[in-house]
């Protein structure tokens, strides 16, 4: 039962093949574009917003309860609070976020910008 | 996954050792289907995954209430009959202006008057907040309300108070004048423009009462996060322990430092990150000192509490924040099924002695785990 020199040729090639399939999966998992940002006031989902590299900008001007309003800006994979009429700004102070499980929380105006994706997280849930 | 790859390239193997002559048309066979073979495990391995955890979310107590289930659930009202009672116990605990249901507002308002009747749940959360103000001696005080209406941080109203306002207020916090009569369930403040300020201990009383609510409904893996404040039920389904992010107190909402494992357990962090105002370039949180009637300047970024229940973490993570570093790592030791995790300013983290591999994990290398806390 000798393996011949065809053989040999073509189990390399398996295993090469096997291999890189490995490495293409662990450096561009499937789930790398599903990364979706939502919108949620008072509970209730406003919008969504799908983030990636190739995303345009894009605007979203809520108008909320009493004469409130916020402007939310998404950009490629990140998405932010760029005006808010909250007394005490810190959805604006928080900054950019791109990545799942950040999120972006106004208090006063009930909103909160949160992001998904189906890439594994590490976690259940954070504390802060 | 990676089980499926090793089966599959072993299986090759052996097709090489013993089929001889077929041996090419079963390679090519096999080539051609390897990648749907690949993708069939993966999705294999995704079916078996268990079903999703189901949350709802609530803005209730000033924050963002997040009951997460892992269980089936039947009871369609759960989520709802959850955030009722987090409600009910918010109403009688605020000292917002705009409640007049609040018993600790009656409390407030008839400060070195009477006695107020109050309901068990205030009774039992004004009696906790005492002995943790006697435990640590009054580091945390209980009647620190108006030094905290003093300084509104996290209003829009905050600001950096004069010091001769600091000085008048500083005799008005003694919890030794918070007097409570057990047998009628009442409580007094005995001086005049005395108040009571429960927003250190509050929430974690209220996820308490969560959990209660959700075991008598027959839930058994859940996780209730009351404005950051974690208190899991038993594990997950399959056994394993929660993973709890540990926020970063220098990054956003959401950023975690490291992952904290917990089973049946209460998780409570605070830190100068939360609330804070910046004013000529120096930044004042949230976390008063009692004694000085500023916000505490020790080294300390952030602080987390491991207990059995939530009310003793919420109050205990204020504590011992007070208490500084090493203080508090002596109080935490004397106290059973109580844990804690301190990052100071220059990154650096300590642990108690019951944190170890098993429950606590720094995700980020910058963060430095200390084997002791130096004493001098």
């Amino acid at each position: 039962m000798k393996i011949k020199k065809g053989d040999l040729i073509i189990l390399i090639l398996v295993i090469i093949v096997a291999i890189g399939w490995f490495l293409k999966d662990m450096m561009w998992p499937d789930s790398i574009n599903d990364k979706i940002a939502l919108i949620k006031v008072d509970s209730q989902i406003h919008s969504t917003i799908p983030l990636d590299a190739t995303a345009e900008r894009k605007e979203l001007h809520l108008e909320l309860p009493d004469n409130n309003h916020m402007l939310i800006i998404s950009e490629k994979d990140k998405i932010w609070v760029e005006e808010s009429s909250c007394p005490d700004k810190v959805c604006v102070k928080t900054g950019k976020i791109s990545n799942p499980g950040q999120s972006i929380v106004c208090l006063p105006n009930k909103t909160v910008v949160y992001i998904e994706g189906s890439e594994k997280t590490d976690i259940d849930d954070g504390a802060y | 996954m990676v089980k499926c790859y090793l089966s599959f390239y072993l299986g090759g193997f052996h097709e090489v050792m013993y089929v001889k002559k077929t041996l090419a048309l079963i390679y090519l066979v096999v080539f051609l289907l390897l990648p749907s073979f690949l993708t069939g495990c993966t999705s294999i391995t995704k079916d078996q995954t268990e079903a999703k955890p189901v949350s709802e979310t609530a803005f209730l107590m000033g924050t963002i209430a997040k009951i997460t289930i892992y269980d089936e659930i039947e009871d369609k009202q759960i989520f709802q009959k959850v955030f009722d009672r987090i409600s009910e116990i918010e109403d009688r605990m605020t000292i917002n202006e705009d409640n007049q249901k609040s018993e600790v507002m009656q409390l407030n308002n008839s400060a070195g008057q009477a006695y107020s009747k109050l309901s068990q749940d205030t009774f039992f959360v004004l009696e906790k907040g005492k002995y943790y103000s006697e435990i640590s001696k009054g580091q945390f005080d209980i009647t620190i309300g108006p030094l905290v209406k003093l300084w509104n941080i996290g209003t829009e109203k905050a600001r950096v108070p004069k010091e001769t306002e600091i000085q008048n207020t500083l005799p008005l916090i003694s919890y030794e004048n918070l007097l409570l009569d057990k047998e009628n369930l009442s409580a007094k403040l005995n001086n005049s423009g005395m108040m009571v300020d429960l927003g250190g201990i509050a929430k974690g009383y209220a996820a308490d009462e969560a959990a209660k609510i959700l075991i008598e409904a027959g839930i058994q893996h859940a996780i209730i996060n009351l404005g950051g404040n974690i208190l899991t039920l038993n594990t997950k389904p399959d056994g394993s322990y929660y993973k709890l992010g540990l926020q970063d107190p220098l990054e956003p909402r959401g950023d975690y430092m490291g992952i904290v494992m917990l089973n049946n357990q209460a998780l409570v962090s605070s830190g100068t990150y939360e609330r804070y105002f910046e004013l000529e370039g120096k930044r004042y949180h949230h976390i008063l000192n009692s004694k000085t009637g500023y916000p505490e300047d020790n080294t300390i970024m952030s602080i987390s509490i491991i207990t059995k229940e939530s009310i003793d973490a919420d109050a205990l993570s204020t504590t011992i924040f007070l208490l500084g570093l090493e203080e508090g790592m002596q109080m935490i030791e004397t106290l059973p099924s109580t844990e804690a995790i301190f990052i100071t300013s220059d990154k650096k983290v300590y642990i108690s002695s019951g944190i170890n591999d098993e429950n606590f994990e720094i995700v980020k290398d910058e963060y430095q785990l200390q084997k002791e806390v130096v004493t001098p």
